[in-house]
């Protein structure tokens, strides 16, 4: 069988030139000067029933450039179009009514899509239209906005960034480790509507409005904090969507909680302040750090199952206004853990009472931790979680692991407390 | 005519390794390697997810189990006359018009299936890359790359292979490390994902993995015979099965369970996940290079088997006179109108079905006979 | 259009007939009068015409006898001294014959009975003897061609390791080579090629180590050379490689002595030529190529990071333009969005697409380079400033191209400096722009399908019977000295790359006594069958 022969030698020579040569396509070149990126999309609510306002970010590419002489000095750094009763694809063609460049969706840094939108139409119906474009990619992040997502790119004119898509980035950045926003994406959101799982997004807002308590801190939605200054966004707090549709929100605290109780909060660090159990007008400052996760123990043979989750918390005091000596005193630390206990408690036991009374759905994400306790799909789906969940006893556990004083020995410099020279 | 050292003028020591035509147990590993590993990152995942839901991964091992009693098979029914390939002993055994019908089946279904491997790889181009690009310029450039290394033959496809094996182990690690952090591993659970399908279904589409005999045909170009072919073929598959398998469970940890059955091109999909760190991300491109590459081996082992087959069956003299037909027909048949996705994997089902049926009763009754005819030569010997 | 080189295609035949030409060429003998000796020379070699020729007429004996030399090419001092002086002293010796002359014993003589012989001899810068009534002419070994010393290379330099070069003589090759490889075991065989510009060629290999058939192969193909009497063989490197049109080199050009030893050592040929400073070595693999001297005289780890650099320096220099264009045309979502804006905002003001903005730059950096080449030395610093200033800033400052394409074409340009051979720097600065138009025509798929094309050539390429990738792929037996090297002592096998003979490059037993286990494991598969 060995006839492996000599091959016609023309054929050596011309066969790597044939390949070059049907090469020459170029069907989809593009010159880069001739694409408009788009930053950031945001999907409304049509006037017509099933048709969606769409808006467009566009960047000013020459506003990246520095030494480009004063040709570029008069544009604007970004333009917004928005176009109304369409679908969230045809934009990309329909733009170019009013844009000279072709539209690039490839770079979109997030995607907005309005609290009135996401409130009546089911979410996945309008993301699925564009996630079957190639440009479209899986990692942008999704933020729910109060108001018109229109409203919001207006008025979404950050101070330092001439650019659009640092905005994002940096916020972005900053919040992983704080966990007062979920980070939600596009991929996780397919993830979890795919599983029939109920999902996070970050909530923002431009519009200020007067926060209806005072001195929450971080116990807000978008909208509520008591600021002055910075940027116009504001972003915190969550929308909780289940079933592709909006169906609430949660404040930065109880988000964080979420993602605590979920063990989605991985090595994170963030402040928290706590009631000072002796002198409750004054808050301790903490920093908190999570190295471990939340251990979640799910027994489904119980019926009602039961859920034991066991939080370790690494508590670095920070702050002592009211200058009781936790730091040497055994005893009144002893009170302080207590109390860091009895607080976190109560939060979380109000968060699980409105996952499980108010809105019925596995808010804590904690399906993934009872898939382990079974063997098969049929299982797993016979079992029907997502039913039982309302009902289950859930008993969650936080375990003060240290308790640190950061850089200071005394909650007071001259070593006496304050009460005691009075 | 050969120049310089060649494999007439023998030198002091043995023959010359670069003229010889033979490939050795590293190309013949990473010639089985992307034989399979290709098909964790195509459109066969559709299969191995339908068998095992969110198990799909484990499907892939089920499958290597099931393929290894057929490998061990085939390597000791050819040590038996060792230095035959898998047609001469057919021809041996059965006698040349029988083994002449079997490689006409074993041609054609070839040929279908190459067919209908191939045409979705020009159509993932398209949809993922080249929007306005014809499918058709893209399957022509794929053929013909592919046809060119089948030209320069089994030592050039076995060398490149080698080369490339260690880039694509690389950038596999690579594709691990750039989608880590977004992967859930708790997705994996339930752990045997359908239960009994992930078992009844590789064994109906065991011909989806035929390729591994396929490979016996060649068995004469393979320095050390079937000892090299079992060692090359065991750790190559070994390789690409753990890869397969790895891809397959990032599909499954990444997307979620049944949202990553619904995801076609998922790895195409991943690689445009993969980011390392805040800045380096959007990197599919770079995965598109090895992914390319990657297929254009595997399709060149596809090509060259067709072409060997071909020639066989037609009696052909020049093993390179057959190379531009069998490319014209690939091309042609090619452009078959099939469109709608679930079509094509209506045909490719019926295509590994056939593979099923002919190719595993072929092995068997060959190993049987073989053994049988040894026997009762050697009864033969004991009798004189 | 022929792929091939004919010659070697047609050596066979070649060499035959070149056996019968030896056979039956005609020998003009040489004229018993002196009167007519020298006509005859004059008459064949135009030397009236020619103002160096020297006709030195003195007595042998009582016969009258003339010297004749060329003017500058035979050391004229020992002519005087050696030749003209002792011959007009008188001798006691009765019958006389310069062979057996004491007067001349301190010469080489060598007695040449053909015309055709006296004339290469002359040329060849040997001063001759003619006698009255002696039909042979004596030729003596005093030619003095005037020759550049030995110098320090130029285009392989290094940082540690020997300095000198070849030069353009022969015999001054040859020489350095024996000193760096002091065996027995080296032959060196010279032998001249072509009608009228006759080229000294030489064939060295180590006797004990190379291949005879790769010996005999290259043998025969200077063999069909010959047989072909081309006027001039100018660069005997093309008319041995087989393939005339590939970009790939057959073999390994070198102007260093000591990496020619180090070859000689694994088995390859080492071929050397009149007039040219450099050595060819066959066979050459891409590692030969792609491998520097330095890499052995350095430490391991710093031999480690320079092969590592020249690694990522070979695909910078290949694919920096094509990917660029590739991204910038075909995958935009690819560039991190920071620079994707960078380069975006300054594109907007450039005339051309980038393909040709790509294009012109890297036509104008090979520009500057081939001039540089070109240009005088006195005013080669100029070069650079106009170079970098009118190609760099003044471009990007009038906006024909935008700043990221000086940056794209300086890496590429840098990155092939980096290539040690300068026959492959010469195809990877082709093959660059093929890959220029691949990755315009359809982005990354294209390179990645020429890639598979440009590997597949590669390995299937031969230079004198051997793969190109050897010993890597095909995998065969070597000290791997291939991507990285092991430490000195630790490269004891023998490459199979050249096919030699010898089998180690260390006493393996007492090697191996070193390691218990391994030894004890080569005992085991040495009692294996």
């Amino acid at each position: 069988m060995r006839t492996n022969t000599r091959a016609p030698n023309r054929w050596r020579l011309v066969a790597p030139l044939l390949v070059l040569l049907l090469q020459c396509g170029c069907w989809d070149k593009i010159e880069l000067e001739d694409v408009a990126f788009v930053t950031t999309m945001g999907f409304d609510r049509g006037e017509i029933p099933g048709h969606l306002d769409v808006t467009l970010e566009i960047m000013n590419a020459q506003k990246a450039t520095v030494a480009l002489g004063n040709a570029t000095q008069n544009e604007p750094r970004a333009t917004n179009i928005t176009l109304k009763n369409t679908t969230p694809l045809m934009v990309k063609d329909l733009a170019n009514g009013v844009i000279t460049r072709r539209i690039n969706i490839s770079q979109v840094q997030a995607f907005l899509i309005s609290e009135k939108l996401a409130r009546t139409v089911d979410l996945y119906s309008v993301l699925a239209s564009t996630f079957r474009d190639p440009e479209m990619r899986r990692e942008t992040p999704i933020i729910v906005t109060r108001e018109r997502a229109e409203t919001f790119i207006a008025n979404n004119v950050p101070r330092f960034e001439t650019l659009i898509y640092q905005f994002y980035r940096y916020k972005l950045n900053r919040w992983r480790d704080t966990g007062i926003v979920p980070l939600s994406n596009m991929n996780d959101f397919l993830r979890a509507h795919a599983a029939e799982r109920p999902y996070l997004f970050i909530y923002a807002t431009t519009e200020h409005r007067r926060p209806p308590h005072q001195g929450q801190n971080d116990e807000v939605i978008a909208g509520e904090m008591e600021v002055e200054g910075g940027d116009p966004v504001e972003m915190i707090g969550a929308a909780v969507v289940d079933r592709g549709k909006m169906i609430g929100t949660l404040t930065g605290e109880e988000t964080r909680l979420v993602l605590l109780l979920g063990a989605k909060l991985r090595v994170a660090s963030y402040y928290m302040i706590f009631h000072d159990p002796n002198d409750p007008q004054f808050m301790i400052s903490t920093r908190i750090k999570n190295e471990n996760p939340a251990r979640i123990r799910i027994d489904t043979r119980r019926d009602p199952m039961t859920i034991d989750v066991e939080v370790p918390l690494y508590v670095e005091v920070l702050s002592i206004p009211s200058k009781i000596d936790y730091v040497t005193d055994l005893k009144l630390q002893k009170q302080l853990i207590a109390s860091i206990k009895t607080q976190m408690n109560e939060k979380t036991e109000q968060l699980v009472r409105k996952a499980q009374r108010q809105w019925r759905i596995d808010l804590f994400d904690w399906e993934r931790f009872a898939r382990r306790q079974f063997w098969t799909w049929d299982a797993w789906q016979r079992y029907d979680f997502r039913r039982r969940i309302p009902e289950a006893r859930v008993h969650v556990r936080y375990r003060i692991e240290m308790l640190d004083f950061g850089k200071q020995l005394r909650p007071d410099e001259r070593g006496v407390p304050l009460r005691g020279i009075d | 005519m050969r120049f310089g050292l060649s494999r007439e003028q023998p030198s002091e020591r043995g023959t010359n390794p670069s003229t010889d035509d033979l490939i050795g147990q590293r190309e013949l590993m990473a010639v089985a390697f992307f034989l399979l590993v290709v098909k964790g990152a195509d459109s066969t995942t559709t299969f191995l997810l339908s068998f095992g839901g969110n198990a799909g991964w484990l499907s892939v091992f089920v499958y290597f189990a099931y393929m290894l009693p057929f490998l061990w098979l085939v390597t000791r029914t050819l040590a038996a006359r060792e230095g035959l390939n898998l047609i001469a002993l057919s021809e041996e055994t059965f006698g040349v018009p029988a083994t002449k019908a079997m490689m006409s089946i074993l041609l054609v279904l070839g040929f279908a299936a190459t067919i209908l491997n191939m045409r979705p790889y020009a159509f993932l181009l398209e949809v993922m890359f080249y929007a306005k690009t014809p499918a058709t310029v893209i399957y022509v450039l794929l053929i013909a790359t592919s046809g060119y290394l089948a030209y320069l033959g089994l030592e050039t496809i076995g060398r490149v292979a080698s080369l490339l094996l260690p880039y694509a182990l690389l950038s596999f690690g690579l594709l691990f490390l750039g989608v880590y952090d977004i992967l859930d591993y708790d997705e994996i659970f339930p752990f045997f994902g359908r239960g009994w399908p992930l078992l009844t279904g590789p064994l109906a589409h065991l011909g989806i993995v035929v390729d591994m005999l396929y490979l016996a045909v060649f068995l004469d170009r393979v320095k050390g015979g079937t000892r090299t072919y079992w060692n090359g073929m065991l750790s190559g598959s070994g390789i690409a099965a753990v890869s397969a398998a790895v891809l397959l469970w990032m599909y499954v940890t990444a997307f979620g369970y049944p949202a990553a059955s619904g995801t076609l091109y998922p790895f195409q999909q991943l690689t445009r996940l993969a980011h390392f760190g805040w800045y380096i991300n959007h990197v599919e491109a770079a995965f598109l290079g090895i992914w390319v590459l990657a297929s254009v081996v595997h399709f060149a082992v596809y090509i060259y088997t067709i072409v060997y087959l071909f020639q066989y069956v037609v009696g052909a003299g020049d093993f390179f006179r057959l190379i531009v037909p069998t490319l014209g027909i690939l091309f042609v048949a090619g452009f078959y109108p099939y469109r709608s996705f679930i079509l094509q994997y209506t045909y490719r089902a019926w295509v590994v079905y056939a593979l099923t049926a002919t190719v595993f009763p072929f092995v068997i009754a060959l190993a049987v006979a073989v053994r049988y005819r040894f026997r009762r030569s050697r009864g033969h010997r004991r009798a004189d | 259009m022929r792929s091939k080189n004919p010659i070697i295609e047609h050596r066979d035949d070649l060499v035959r007939s070149l056996r019968q030409k030896k056979a039956s060429q005609p020998r003009t003998p040489i004229p018993k009068r002196l009167q007519a000796i020298t006509a005859e020379l004059e008459k064949r070699l135009k030397l009236t015409e020619s103002s160096d020729f020297r006709r030195r007429a003195l007595t042998y004996g009582r016969r009258p006898a003339a010297v004749f030399y060329f003017h500058g090419i035979a050391d004229e001092e020992l002519v005087e001294h050696g030749v003209i002086e002792p011959l007009s002293r008188p001798t006691s010796g009765r019958k006389l014959d310069p062979l057996s002359d004491r007067r001349l014993h301190a010469l080489t003589v060598e007695a040449l009975t053909a015309l055709e012989d006296v004339e290469n001899a002359l040329v060849d810068g040997q001063p001759v003897l003619a006698i009255d009534g002696f039909r042979r002419v004596y030729a003596f070994h005093l030619d003095q061609f005037p020759v550049r010393p030995i110098d320090r290379v130029s285009n392989e330099s290094v940082l540690k390791g020997p300095q000198e070069g070849f030069t353009e003589q022969l015999e001054t090759n040859m020489a350095l080579l024996r000193r760096y490889l002091r065996s027995p075991d080296l032959v060196i065989r010279r032998r001249q090629l072509g009608r009228l510009k006759r080229t000294g060629v030489a064939v060295a290999y180590l006797k004990s180590v190379a291949n005879p058939n790769l010996v005999a192969d290259i043998e025969k193909r200077l063999d069909a050379v010959e047989a072909l009497e081309y006027d001039a063989v100018a660069s005997v490197e093309q008319f041995l490689e087989e393939r005339p049109y590939s970009l790939l080199p057959s073999m390994l050009t070198t102007e260093r002595p000591d990496r020619a030893a180090a070859h000689l050592l694994e088995g390859h040929v080492v071929i050397i030529q009149d007039n040219m400073p450099y050595a060819y070595i066959a066979p050459a693999t891409y590692w030969n190529l792609f491998h520097s001297s330095e890499d052995h005289y350095q430490r391991l780890p710093y031999s480690w990071f320079m092969r590592f650099i020249r690694t990522v320096a070979f695909f910078l220099t290949l694919l920096t333009p094509g990917v660029y264009i590739a991204a910038t045309n075909y995958h935009v979502e690819m560039i991190p969005i920071d620079l994707l804006m960078a380069i975006s905002g300054s594109r907007e003001t450039v005339p051309f697409p980038a393909v040709l903005e790509v294009f012109l730059m890297e036509f104008s950096f090979e520009l500057i380079r081939e001039a540089s080449v070109r240009i005088p030395s006195q005013i080669g610093p100029t070069i650079g400033i106009v170079g970098a200033l009118i190609l760099g800033q003044a471009a990007v400052q009038a906006n024909i191209i935008s700043p990221i394409m000086v940056i794209v074409v300086a890496i590429t340009g840098l990155a092939s400096f980096t290539q040690p051979d300068l026959s492959f720097n010469l195809a990877l600065r082709i093959s660059r722009f093929f890959f220029l138009f691949a990755g315009a025509t359809l982005g990354f798929l294209g390179i990645a399908l020429l890639l598979a094309a440009a590997l597949a050539y590669l390995v299937s390429f031969k230079s004198f019977g051997v793969g190109f990738f050897t010993p890597w792929a095909p995998y065969v037996p070597s000290s791997h000295d291939v991507f990285l090297r092991r430490p000195l002592p630790a490269e004891t096998t023998m490459p199979k790359t050249a096919l030699p003979q010898a089998e180690t490059k260390v006493d393996k037993s007492r090697y191996f006594a070193l390691f218990p286990r391994l030894g004890a494991r080569r005992a085991a598969k040495g009692r294996r069958p």
